[in-house]
């Protein structure tokens, strides 16, 4: 179990697996044994920094689990349920430097597959894009704007902040500094739920030491806090920056560029595009003015604690009559306590003075339908290889107005003319096999059914004229036989 | 305090790069397999995340006697396959650029028609040898591609192996320092090409990465000495 690992571990008594993953800040191996006392390193990731890094520093933040089991169990169990906290820091032969950290492996729910390839992480950046894009371009479906399910996640991530930036009593306050599409995953299923990584960069701030400010790390370019300076230290509010920043990407799902303009001084008015059953809940100014404060760089005190967050999302789930799905995602954090009953008793936000510098209005429209297409390779070498240089620019605005989304006229099938029979079967099967099942799991996907109805409506049309053809065909051959 | 309104479905600027393969006689056999077994690689790094897909836009054109475009520009998360490309005759660098010259623009304006804000493109320019049209032609034909009075004129990187001569591929970048690329002595043949391409993905993903911020930089391949160009956006 990781929970009885000590707070350093020896390079040397691990017995590291494969590399998992590199990236900016280090690299990831699979930890295949830990040779400390009651521990088999099963679920543990190694994760080696780039440039080793004092101890002494890192101490808090591996303490903070421990401190928060004495003061709450039930706050620890939220931290273990959503976040890769790191349980030890690895150490070579000088004890006060640390070569890297054990980190939970994130579990299997917070993994996804692509139509091909294998396991990926589930990241934000599926919820915050457009989900017809993500559909077509990877087989995967995810809920539809608006959709509770997402409201739940992002609830999820408030209630995980809830914890690290606790007041009061508790051990400290925990600043992640970096919570970006890439650090935060997600899953549906069983549960509306977060995980997030890269928590060996965050600092704890031990109670009443300081200010809560971290040493500088690298940052994800459009999910930072502008109103730091350039190469600032995030703070506890930046991470109440991206909290905000979450709700409206991840329930507007879209990923629209901010910050740039924030940066320039100027007032930014964001209209959110919701769906038109949002017209159904009651009005909200109280969400919209928390996403204005949220994003707020002229106020930056004033940003909403993640407890607001979390009260307000309830609130809102209740609305839509998810109540209980609230309280599912708080049942598998561990920690089934509602955060209006944790903060001592119902709140209603209380509307401050409007900030000056952010407007959210909710945009409330009705979905086009998609138009997102693959586009298939194969066929262009071919289709454009005649004589000469080739590129029509009927062909080249086509080709780039298919994949981008309007769609062009269809490449995908001049790819199949130069198709062994063979092969041109399997792309059939597949395509075939496809089709129906991303119609059924639309179908089974609250606020996108009507997509999947459409699709499947189109998918059993083809079915019919095929099964027709077929017969006619089987009957041609057939009758001359019986004497017909 | 000027005011600017946001929509939520409003897209970040993409970043266009076109791969400019040379596949003259000299690429055949081990070469021409080796760009064939990684073209898939750039699709899968590049195309299935969804963060580097997003801004990132890619198309692929071949040149020898002339230039086709093997893959128009597009949203690689978007492309159910890479084309395999196939040798062919000589080496015409006039072909490559006038191809790259008018695909530039079209793609451009389609892109614009369809609501889509371009960083200024980059051009991976990949040959193995020297140029067998007549100097002066392909001079001539480089000239219009880089011209600084067509605004969409592209930044290029120039990787050359085999018989690649530098003083051509230095002319390719517009003698710009850091741009240029050329195999060092006694560097392993069936190496080059594998490395290059891994250098190619590493070059888009993280140019991706900035084009983020709203300032972003053409991150040419980790070699010792250089550093990222800036690159601004078009009008």
């Amino acid at each position: 179990m990781p929970g009885v690992l000590s707070s350093r571990v020896q390079l040397r008594a691990l017995v590291l697996g494969d590399l998992v993953a590199e990236g900016g800040e280090g690299r990831v191996f699979e930890v295949r044994k830990a040779e400390a006392p009651g521990a088999d390193g099963g679920g543990l990731v190694y994760k080696q920094f780039r440039r080793p890094r004092p101890a002494p520093e890192l101490t808090p933040t591996v303490s903070f689990l421990g401190a928060l089991d004495g003061a709450d169990p039930a706050l620890a169990a939220r931290v273990r349920a959503s976040s890769a906290w790191p349980v030890a820091w690895v150490v070579g032969q000088e004890p006060g430097l640390a070569l890297g950290a054990l980190v939970p492996r994130a579990p299997g729910c917070f993994w996804l597959r692509h139509r091909e390839g294998g396991p990926r992480l589930a990241t934000l950046s599926y919820l915050a894009s457009d989900p017809d894009r993500i559909t077509v371009a990877y087989g995967t479906v995810v809920p539809a704007p608006g959709a509770a399910a997402r409201v739940a996640v992002v609830y999820a991530l408030a209630r995980l902040l809830e914890v690290w930036q606790g007041d009061g009593g508790r051990p400290g306050l925990a600043v992640h500094g970096d919570l970006s599409a890439k650090n935060v995953l997600w899953s549906l299923d069983p549960v509306p739920a977060v995980y997030v990584l890269d928590c060996d960069g965050a600092t704890v701030v031990e109670a009443g030491a300081g200010p809560a400010s971290v040493p500088r790390r690298p940052t994800t370019p459009n999910w930072d806090d502008p109103a730091l300076a350039p190469g600032a230290a995030p703070t506890a509010s930046s991470d109440r920056y991206a909290l905000g920043l979450a709700f409206l990407r991840v329930v507007g799902a879209a990923h629209f560029p901010l910050q740039a303009r924030q940066r320039s001084g100027d007032k930014v008015s964001i209209d959110l595009e919701l769906p038109r059953s949002w017209r159904r809940l009651p009005d909200m100014p109280g969400l919209w003015e928390l996403c204005e404060r949220s994003l707020s760089v002229v106020d930056v005190p004033g940003r909403p604690s993640p407890a607001e967050w979390a009260a307000a999302l309830e609130e809102l789930l209740s609305s839509m009559g998810c109540a209980d799905l609230a309280g599912r995602v708080r049942q598998a954090q561990g920690d089934p306590r509602a955060s209006q009953a944790l903060e001592g008793g119902p709140q209603r936000p209380v509307v401050a003075a409007t900030v000056p510098d952010v407007a959210v209005r909710p945009v409330l429209k009705h979905r086009a339908a998609s138009t997102w297409r693959l586009v298939s390779a194969p066929g262009w070498a071919q289709a454009t290889g005649g004589a000469g240089t080739l590129v029509t620019s009927g062909a080249a605005a086509g080709a780039t107005s298919a994949a981008q989304g309007p769609a062009g006229p269809g490449f995908s099938g001049l790819g199949l003319a130069y198709l062994g029979p063979r092969q041109l079967l399997r792309r059939c099967g597949q395509a075939w096999g496809g089709t129906h099942r991303l119609a059924f799991r639309l179908l089974a996907s609250p606020g996108r059914r009507a997509d999947g109805f459409r699709r499947l409506v189109r998918a059993l049309l083809l079915d019919a004229v095929a099964a027709c053809v077929v017969l006619f065909l089987i009957g041609e051959m057939v009758s001359p036989l019986i004497g017909i | 305090m000027a005011s600017e309104y946001v929509g939520t479905e409003e897209r970040y600027a993409v970043f266009p790069f076109y791969l400019c393969l040379d596949v003259s006689q000299s690429m055949a056999g081990e070469p021409i397999a080796q760009v064939n077994a990684e073209l898939p690689g750039i699709r899968a790094a590049v195309g299935q995340d969804p963060a580097v897909a997003e801004v990132v836009r890619f198309g692929i054109v071949t040149f020898s006697d002339v230039a086709r475009t093997v893959l128009p520009l597009s949203d690689l998360a978007l492309v159910e396959a890479m084309p395999t490309v196939e040798v062919e005759g000589r080496t015409s660098y006039a072909a490559a650029f006038d191809h790259l010259r008018r695909l530039i623009e079209v793609d451009y304006q389609a892109g614009r028609t369809g609501g889509e804000r371009w960083y200024r493109p980059a051009v991976l320019f990949v040959s193995d040898g020297r140029p067998t049209d007549p100097e002066e032609r392909w001079r001539a034909s480089h000239r219009r591609l880089v011209d600084p009075s067509w605004r969409r004129h592209p930044n290029i990187l120039a990787f050359g192996f085999g018989d690649a001569v530098s003083e051509v591929l230095a002319a390719v970048v517009e003698n710009k320092p850091n741009r240029a690329f050329i195999t060092t002595e006694g560097a392993n043949p069936s190496r080059v090409v594998p490395e290059l391409m891994a250098g190619l993905v590493q070059s888009i993903v993280s140019s991706s990465a900035s084009a983020y911020t709203g300032s972003p930089q053409l991150v040419p391949p980790q070699l010792p000495n250089m550093a990222p160009i800036q690159v601004d956006e078009l009008e």
